[in-house]
């Protein structure tokens, strides 16, 4: 794994290199302990959140075999339900199931319709993840050629425009973005259609590609306007380092210094701060998802919720969760690989 | 099928016209010379079966989706009320009222290829009978005694009590026939015997149905069909003027007047049985004195209310709409007049009431609001408490814990609720009680509407509930659609006659 490979690369700035610095084979193995212990962090965390999610859906009104019988049951097919789905039994036991499950790869199958969740879950996220991601790419191809300049020319008018437009996006709600899109983009040109999704899903990758570029886009608009202004400050920290002004003075051009040195550089805050996003853009994904009718994750779980399928949404919630927990890992990984600085101290 | 659309400049000031168009109404229903039968037809639908298995699934989706559609019952209905041979070719109904001979139609299968036979028929019906059945609609089946095949192509009923609704039951998931095969899964793999079998279902987005192979009957006038979930207004509404659907079955006043002047589409307004009822508790303190419940219906301006909510709609003084053979206008039962409702309250000596009004949030709060703003005027302060839909159906439906609610019902014979006490409206009248005891058992289908119209006179003078108003179902199709049902689709949405215009 490169991560315990890695060295430092040539053209970052030299740091001051006090009494911490190691030898490599010891850095290798401090780096080695650091990734035990943020695995065992992981589990720990994932082990609390389970007990949480439980533990609040449990209290959650509204009975699930009532849901199913509907206005029309008597309480007798309510109690006859209630003891199919096994809500008869004790919390405790109900919660060690459920983890046992997990623990062994089993989500469980959803209390409505007996499926089981985690084929389910598959089929939505296929179409939310790549969603996400999209909607991730296409908010950073957007935030950083604009921050970057606006950082370059912070003093002029297209940096002032930028600082003030990013302000006005970033409050503009998702749903909003979205319907400007179908209005501006869909109707007129039918390039993308207003909703759905292929019920083949990717078996036809262009077709769900298109399904996906509005709903993506609609998210990373708003995000780009929120990273914007973080590329734009990371890159200023940057412009105003000794090591930019040397490298101008030895006549390299802004634009050399800026991708070779500078991109590398914010690069760290921004995986910071991208790491953050992902649960803004999984908020995000639930409201395209209504808007542009799209079968992913979130309108399951909203579904779920609506029906008190409980099994199904402790299983989704956890799996998100997890999703999010183990991006955030990696991130901080990568952050490493990136900055020799953060593995050198970790 | 995919048409050009109006320019999107159109629809944004459409958006800002909502409400101030008129719904026009049109006909879309002419069979059109040269229709297509191989065309897709893309319906929009609100709500979504939770399953597919209609041996124990209740819900207003299923029922849409598979009644005549997929499944089948021994009997049918057509969209004006009348009882039609389906599975069963011709029926016989004894003189007593309590034996039913029915004829099996020969040479149906099951989608899955298996022959029907006589024994699949008493089979189901034995199944949605039976003590303890999970079947949403059982309880209709109390009267059945006993179900026998006296040869391969005949079926005897005996009920112990005459049923007038007897026949109506069968065309509910009570009657409809499944295949009596062992270990079947009929959640996620519907097997009937309907012009249209079931193709894929894509949960969260669609279900496309597909005529059905060997069906007995005629071949539907179109290529298949596929229910599109989608719940937003504006996204139904971007979607049927991009092409993507041709029908949106059931929308908003202000979605159907977007279409009402453009040529592409037709607006129809039809029947429906659906009444939004402002529930109360008879068995709560206060709403247990009938002058208490009267004031608050006198409070309330029904005609206002119905404009506020856009129009589509009109008002009932009770749980029967114009289309219902035992229709009676009531609306006279409590005419809108704040005065007297002050001085109704004045007279109960409660001047300074305050109630909570428990609603499920799936309900627009215009209507809430409207409501808590009229009984303020009388000096009734109303506390609003949104709760989701499952958190109502178990604190106020099942234990009847609120003391003002508002529930939207579709079903026509909810109007016979009132003859149980249990309900939870815990509205209690021995008198309607043995009317809708005598309305079950009739004789006649006269005797049966004559008793249900006295019921629906007793209850509003009573004024067991209020009744704000009953939506009409507006229906936005493409103009090349047609052939398409538009009164009481939520439960009766036949498909097969829809055709679509080369």
């Amino acid at each position: 794994m490169a991560l315990t490979t890695e060295t430092p690369r040539a053209g970052v700035a030299p740091q001051a290199s006090g009494p911490r610095v190691r030898r490599p084979a010891a850095g290798a193995w401090a780096t080695v302990g650091t990734v035990l212990a943020e695995l065992a962090t992981l589990a720990l965390s994932l082990l609390a959140a389970s007990a949480v999610i439980f533990g609040l859906l449990a209290v959650l009104p509204g009975d699930q075999a009532a849901v199913l019988g509907g206005t029309d049951a008597t309480p007798e097919q309510v109690a006859a339900l209630r003891a199919e789905l096994g809500l008869d039994r004790p919390l405790a036991k109900r919660y060690l199931d459920w983890l046992g499950g997990i623990i062994t790869g089993d989500l469980g199958t959803s209390g409505l319709d007996g499926r089981p969740i985690a084929g389910e879950l598959s089929e939505k996220l296929q179409v939310t993840v790549p969603l996400g991601l999209l909607a991730l790419l296409l908010s950073v191809l957007i935030a950083v050629p604009i921050g970057m300049l606006a950082a370059v020319h912070r003093d002029r008018g297209f940096g002032r425009t930028v600082a003030a437009l990013s302000q006005v996006t970033a409050a503009v709600p998702t749903f909003v973005t979205g319907l400007v899109l179908v209005v501006v983009i869909a109707l007129p040109t039918r390039l993308f259609p207003v909703q759905g999704f292929p019920a083949n899903r990717w078996e036809d990758p262009l077709a769900a590609l298109q399904a996906l570029m509005l709903p993506a886009l609609a998210v990373a608009i708003g995000q780009a306007a929120v990273l914007v202004r973080f590329v734009r400050s990371a890159t200023i920290d940057v412009l105003t380092k000794d090591w930019v002004r040397t490298g101008l003075a030895q006549g390299w051009p802004l634009r050399t210094i800026l991708l070779r040195q500078g991109l590398r550089n914010a690069s760290l805050p921004l995986i910071g701060v991208i790491g953050l996003e992902i649960a803004g853009v999984l908020m995000g994904s639930v409201i395209v998802e209504k808007l542009f009718g799209l079968p992913g994750v979130g309108g399951m779980l909203l579904a779920s919720v609506g029906n008190r399928d409980i099994p199904t949404i402790q299983s989704t919630l956890f799996v998100l969760t997890a999703l999010v927990m183990i991006t955030t890992v990696l991130l901080t990984a990568l952050s490493r690989v990136l900055d020799p600085r953060i593995r050198r101290t970790a | 099928m995919r048409k050009l659309a109006g320019p999107a400049a159109l629809l944004l000031s459409g958006l800002l016209l909502a409400g101030c168009a008129s719904t026009g109404s049109g006909a879309g229903q002419e069979p059109s010379a040269a229709t297509d039968p191989t065309a897709i037809v893309d319906i929009q639908v609100g709500l979504e079966p939770t399953s597919l298995d209609v041996r124990t699934t209740s819900g207003a989706g299923l029922v849409q989706l598979m009644r005549g559609n997929v499944y089948e019952g021994l009997v049918g209905m057509s969209e004006d009320l009348e009882i039609t041979p389906a599975l069963a070719s011709k029926w016989e109904v004894s003189e007593d009222g309590l034996v039913y001979t029915f004829t099996v139609r020969d040479g149906v299968s099951f989608h899955d290829g298996t022959p029907m036979t006589v024994e699949d028929v008493v089979g189901s019906l034995t199944a949605s009978s039976a003590e303890g059945s999970l079947n949403p609609d059982a309880k209709r089946m109390t009267a059945v005694a006993s179900i026998e095949a006296t040869d391969d192509s005949t079926v005897v009923i005996t009920l112990s009590r005459r049923d007038i609704n007897f026949l109506d039951t069968l065309t509910t998931a009570a009657g409809f026939v499944t295949p009596q095969t062992e270990g079947l899964d009929l959640a996620t793999t519907a097997n009937g015997t309907g012009p249209y079998t079931v193709d894929q279902w894509n949960k969260g987005a669609t279900i496309s149905l597909v005529p059905a192979e060997n069906y007995w009957g005629d071949k539907p006038a179109n290529g298949g069909v596929v229910f599109h979930y989608i719940t937003d207004p504006t996204t139904a509404a971007t979607a049927l003027r991009g092409g993507e659907i041709d029908m949106i079955a059931g929308t908003t006043p202000e979605t159907a007047a977007l279409f009402a002047d453009d040529e592409a589409f037709t607006v129809t307004e039809g029947a429906s049985t659906s009444w939004m009822t402002l529930g109360f508790n008879n068995a709560f303190e206060p709403l247990s004195d009938e002058r208490v419940r009267k004031a608050i219906r006198q409070a309330i301006n029904k005609e206002e209310l119905v404009e506020v909510i856009g129009g589509g709609a009109i008002t009932v003084g009770s749980m029967t709409v114009p289309s219902d053979p035992w229709y009676v206008d009531t609306t006279g039962s409590a005419p809108y007049d704040p005065e007297e409702a002050k001085a109704l309250l004045k007279e109960a000596g409660q001047e300074n009431l305050s109630l909570t009004l428990t609603v499920s949030n799936t309900y627009d709060t215009i209507i809430t609001e409207f409501i808590a703003a009229e009984l303020a005027k009388v000096g009734v302060e109303v506390k609003i408490d949104q709760v989701e839909f499952a958190t109502w159906l178990d604190e106020a439906f099942t234990k009847k814990n609120y003391e003002l609610t508002m529930v939207l019902h579709v079903d026509p014979s909810t109007l016979s609720y009132y003859g149980n006490p249990a309900y939870y409206w815990n509205y209690d009248n021995a008198e309607v009680q043995q009317l809708v005891a005598d309305a079950n058992t009739a004789a006649s289908e006269a005797d049966r509407d004559k008793n249900l119209s006295e019921v629906a006179k007793i209850v509003a003078e009573d004024s067991a509930s209020d009744w704000l108003y009953s939506p009409q179902t507006l229906i936005v199709a493409d103009s090349a659609l047609g052939g398409y049902p538009t009164s009481r689709i939520a439960n009766n949405l036949a498909l097969s006659g829809i055709t679509v215009a080369e």
